[in-house]
């Protein structure tokens, strides 16, 4: 029986708009497990990065409760949010969003200090090991412009990494790379997720929702539709693409 | 149409920038509209009501009965290049007022109403001069305003005229004040007092009575209008009358006014130097905020090129986007200037003594403010110069080239003070943002470790600018008047309370230079002269000039000049230049074996002490007036003018510090809101990972920290190096040529450390705006 690691009570999220109100999440509820690869589709405005912001703390939900690790984290002061974003989340966007002026090396490092577990020394030699893993290595002293933007990604996923988070949050996370990047970094998740960090995950492209074992379908602020599936593996790629394109088009998508 | 809109709408997105431009400007044309005011009214107005009054080019202060003062008025009436001369009657006289006593004649009754002499009498409450005052009864009197501050006195004290010693005093009660044009600056030791002509006539008669004498005469003499040079009449007058038997001494009109205006011409001056440091710090925000909107606007400014603006339209919507809040401060920031004006006049009365027109000199204002508008109109002109470059190919792929962090030299980043290097990062990667705050704290540190350097060379009770007027160091001397005591005598009272260092005898007295004449030191160990260049006078035949004497008379030392004193011309050697600022360094000293040279035979000189315990001085002084009263004069090297100069160095340094602060936090506000407009996206990447709100304001504070505390070793690197040539140029004014600071390490602390910390108050307030960036606003929502 896998364990519930993050879990959504009736979470809604509304905007104002033109005086009135857009509601993105409409009571959702959902969980997420320990070890899963959860990818969370659903068509363009359905809410998807909304929900996924709103688990992750990155934003504040208007209604409703998430629980991390059965720790209620919805009421959090910005300061205990900011605490548990740097030791428990990772998080990796569609753009690499690294900080602009410092090299691949300190933008994972600077992270890995905000851990008071670990020294210097093996936050130092974690990110360089995190950079060698994601084939980075060589650009690790350059900054984020210097570099293309695959490279980029593989360190922002690096860097999230660096603090051995609970979960890993990542939205669209390829979609703004070439089909070469897209498999690189695809396959750094995937290779991840095997040694059992827990993901949740955000897109719309088949070719990257494949590499998840657990699929959510957002419509409307709702979760509508879920199907597991088995880890992925290389070789049943096309199969699973057919059988998610299925479950999607069930869906109405 | 168009530029109204895009301006609006260029000034609505950027309402900090145009309120920060706004506020400094308004602050420099206050400031300098009341600078330029005081200055150029006060020189006017102060000749003006010389004239007015009847006071001529030279003016001699005679004493002698008035048969010998008609018969030298008639003399100096018949020599070449005299127009006219006139006659004003004065009494010298030694007076007390709230326990402060001014003796040696240095008080003068002068009759009040007079026909001829028209003295303003001022309002009540100093704020104007009354139309019709009323006249004074017997027993009345009008004083200086300088009385307020320099005797605490008020309308309704009593002054108390000596007679013959302090047992028979007349008392006068102060009715009033009014504006004496000659005397009335606090700087100035001599002090005119009006009084009712009965009063005056019987004050004359008591004191002709008991011999103590006084009756006297301001003799002012103008020259021919088409006559010789000032300092050549005044070299006639003095060989071909007897102006110099008279005990006279002798002022030329500039002379005058520049012992009344050397209050506001040192503090203008000075003020005026801030301005335009305050100016150079506008001019530098300025830069930052230009360059910053550009790159900020780089985008909307590259579309508009696309849909048909021009470079010369952009760049004149951006001009008028900067030019529109300049022209504001100045509109607003002169009529505001005459209130200020006017406050600080009132406020400054007392030490002035001239109530000077608040009316803006409209020609020098307006030529002032049109230079820096001409200034500021070209230096916006070349900083929205690049708008040039932007293309609209270029804009619509992403805007301006990324330059900011292409740094070679970085700072590493270290687990151990995370926030520290940080913000040293960010501070090395971005170092052209934060050159302008920089080179801010740079001046505005300079200016305020200056101020200091003053504050420190004056002293806490002005001791460091009495060294500068006395020719000796001493701290006090005592004159016997009675013969039956004994100089033992004294010493013993002075030794009750602390040992006697040294001490020797010293006499202020009067001579003509070459014809013209001067205030004369005469001391008895000349070692004590501070020597500027060339050495004491050693020998009986050898004087010492100071830098201005020396100036007017063409001479230097090793050159020959003939000094006439009790009506005996002698030549004496100029063995070197040194330091006395008195009469505005009007002066020249001898020793004493030069002075007996002159045959004076017994002379009552001070014996001037230097005490192991300076600070018993004041019980000394009591014991003594105890023990002996009148029978000894007492000079306790007290000045009370220095508290005239003391308060306005505090009050000028307030508003400096007021200023300052309100610079750095316009400074903040415009090149932080700019910072961070630019790192919003990096600012909410460090919030993803983990980063508070506060943490990062620590970093962007300490950014500023880091710049301010450059900033403020160099500003106190550069005063060390050059404040004692700017403050020296400015004291010269009043006679003091050599100027040299020393300041203490807390001293020295005080302004940078205050600077410092008031960029990082402000920085970390002005980052409050980081609680409203969203790691959510870090991608598109779906």
């Amino acid at each position: 029986m896998k364990q519930k690691i993050l879990k959504a009570v009736d979470v809604a999220k509304s905007f104002a708009n033109n005086g009135g109100q857009n509601h993105v999440l409409n009571m959702v509820n959902m969980e997420v497990y320990e070890g899963d690869f959860t990818v969370i589709m659903g068509s363009s405005g359905a809410g998807k990065s909304t929900l996924l912001y709103a688990l992750s703390g990155m934003d504040k939900p208007t209604g409703g409760k998430v629980y991390y690790k059965d720790s209620e984290v919805t009421g959090l002061s910005e300061k205990k949010m900011a605490l548990l974003r740097a030791k428990e989340f990772g998080f990796v966007f569609q753009q690499s969003h690294l900080v602009s002026n410092l090299t691949l090396f300190e933008n994972v490092a600077v992270t890995g200090y905000l851990s008071e577990s670990k020294t210097a020394k093996e936050v130092n030699e974690k990110a360089l090991e995190l950079l060698r893993k994601m084939n980075v290595e060589k650009a690790k002293d350059r900054l984020p412009m210097q570099v293309s933007g695959g490279e980029a990604q593989r360190a922002a996923i690096a860097r999230a990494m660096i603090n051995d988070p609970g979960i890993l949050f990542a939205d669209e996370p390829t979609g703004a790379l070439n089909k070469r990047n897209t498999e690189e970094v695809l396959h750094l998740l995937t290779a991840l997720n095997k040694e059992g960090q827990s993901i949740l995950m955000v897109t719309h492209d088949m070719r990257a929702a494949i590499h998840g074992n657990r699929f959510l379908y957002i419509e409307d602020g709702k979760i509508i539709g879920e199907m597991t599936m088995q880890p992925y593996g290389e070789e049943e790629a096309k199969m699973r693409e057919k059988q998610i394109d299925a479950w999607l088009s069930s869906m109405l998508w | 149409m168009k530029y109204v809109t895009l301006l609006r709408a260029n000034i609505k997105r950027q309402k900090g920038s145009f309120i920060g431009v706004f506020v400094l400007i308004f602050i420099i044309t206050v400031a300098l509209c009341a600078v330029l005011t005081i200055w150029k009214n006060s020189s006017e107005y102060e000749e003006e009501q010389i004239d007015r009054l009847g006071f001529g080019d030279v003016t001699s202060w005679v004493v002698g009965e008035q048969d010998e003062i008609n018969v030298l008025l008639a003399q100096i009436e018949g020599t070449e290049g005299v127009g006219k001369a006139e006659s004003q009657e004065v009494l010298y006289i030694s007076y007390n007022v709230n326990g402060w006593e001014v003796t040696g004649g240095n008080g003068l009754a002068v009759k009040y109403p007079d026909t001829k002499y028209d003295y303003y009498i001022y309002k009540e409450n100093l704020t104007g001069i009354e139309d019709n005052p009323e006249n004074l009864q017997q027993g009345e009197m009008y004083v200086p305003p300088c009385f307020t501050t320099l005797y605490h006195a008020r309308i309704g004290d009593k002054v108390e005229v000596e007679i013959a010693g302090e047992e028979d005093v007349e008392v006068f009660t102060i009715k009033g004040y009014f504006e004496d044009p000659v005397a009335g600056s606090s700087m100035m030791g001599l002090k005119t007092m009006l009084i009712n002509g009965q009063d005056m006539e019987r004050l004359t008669k008591r004191m002709a009575d008991t011999g103590m004498g006084g009756y006297g005469a301001a003799i002012h003499i103008f020259k021919e209008e088409k006559g010789s040079a000032l300092i050549e009449l005044q070299k006639t007058l003095n060989e071909e009358t007897e102006l110099g038997r008279f005990g006279s001494f002798t002022y030329q009109k500039g002379t005058m006014m520049g012992f009344m205006l050397i209050l506001q011409n040192i503090f203008s001056g000075f003020f005026l130097v801030f301005v335009l440091v305050l100016l150079v710090v506008a001019m530098l925000v300025l830069s930052h905020s230009i360059v910053s909107s550009i790159e900020q606007d780089y985008v909307d400014m590259g579309i508009l090129k696309a849909v048909g603006f021009t470079k010369g339209m952009l760049q004149l919507i951006k001009i008028l986007q900067y030019m529109t809040p300049i022209l504001l401060g100045m509109g607003v920031g002169i009529p505001v200037s005459i209130p200020v004006i006017s406050v600080i006049n009132r406020i400054t009365v007392p030490a002035t003594g001239l109530m000077i027109p608040t009316v803006l000199p409209a020609d020098v204002v307006a030529e002032t403010l049109l230079l820096i508008l001409l200034i500021l109109t070209g230096f916006i002109f070349s900083k929205t110069a690049k708008i040039d470059k932007i293309t609209p190919i270029r804009a619509i792929r992403g805007g301006a080239e990324d330059i900011y962090f292409k740094s070679r030299f970085t700072m590493p980043v270290r687990k151990k003070a995370l926030h520290l290097h940080l913000a040293l990062r960010q501070l090395v990667s971005g170092k052209k943002q934060y050159i302008s705050a920089g080179l801010v704290t740079v001046l505005l540190v300079f200016f305020l470790s200056l101020t200091a350097r003053i504050d420190a060379w004056l002293g806490p009770d002005g001791e460091g600018m009495l060294r500068s007027f006395n020719a000796v160091p001493y701290d006090m001397g005592v004159r016997i008047l009675d013969r039956e005591i004994t100089k033992e005598e004294i010493e013993t009272v002075i030794r009750g309370d602390s040992e006697i260092e040294d001490h020797y005898e010293y006499l202020i007295g009067r001579a003509e230079l070459n014809g013209m004449n001067y205030m004369m030191n005469i001391c008895e160990n000349p070692e004590y002269y501070n020597i500027l260049e060339g050495r004491t006078c050693l020998y009986d035949n050898e004087a010492l000039l100071t830098e201005f004497v020396a100036g007017q008379l063409q001479v230097k030392p090793g050159d020959t000049v003939q000094v006439t004193c009790n009506g005996k011309t002698l030549d004496f050697i100029i063995s070197g230049i040194y330091q006395c600022a008195n009469d505005m360094g009007d002066n020249f000293g001898i020793s004493k074996e030069g002075f007996a040279r002159f045959g004076s035979g017994e002379t009552d000189f001070f014996a001037y002490y230097r005490l192991h315990e300076p600070e018993k001085k004041g019980k000394i002084v009591e014991n003594l007036t105890v023990v002996y009263g009148d029978r000894i004069q007492i000079d306790d090297n007290v000045w009370s003018g220095t508290d005239s100069i003391l308060a306005a160095m505090e009050a000028i340094g307030i508003l400096m510090y007021a200023v300052t602060v309100i610079f750095i936090f316009v400074v903040i506000i415009m090149t932080g809101s700019k910072i961070l407009y630019r790192e919003q996206s990096d600012l909410g990447i460090y919030k993803a990972l983990g980063f508070s709100t506060g943490a990062l304001r620590i970093t962007f504070a300490l950014r500023f920290t880091t710049v301010a505390l450059i900033g403020a070793v160099l500003g106190c690197v550069f005063s060390a190096a050059f404040t004692d040539r700017i403050v020296g140029f400015f004291l010269k004014m009043a006679g003091i040529s050599s100027f040299s600071s020393e300041l203490g390490i807390w001293q020295m602390a005080f302004p940078a450390l205050g600077v410092m910390m008031l960029f990082t108050l402000f920085a970390y307030a002005s980052a409050g705006k980081i609680r409203k960036v969203e790691p959510r606003n870090l991608i598109g929502r779906d």
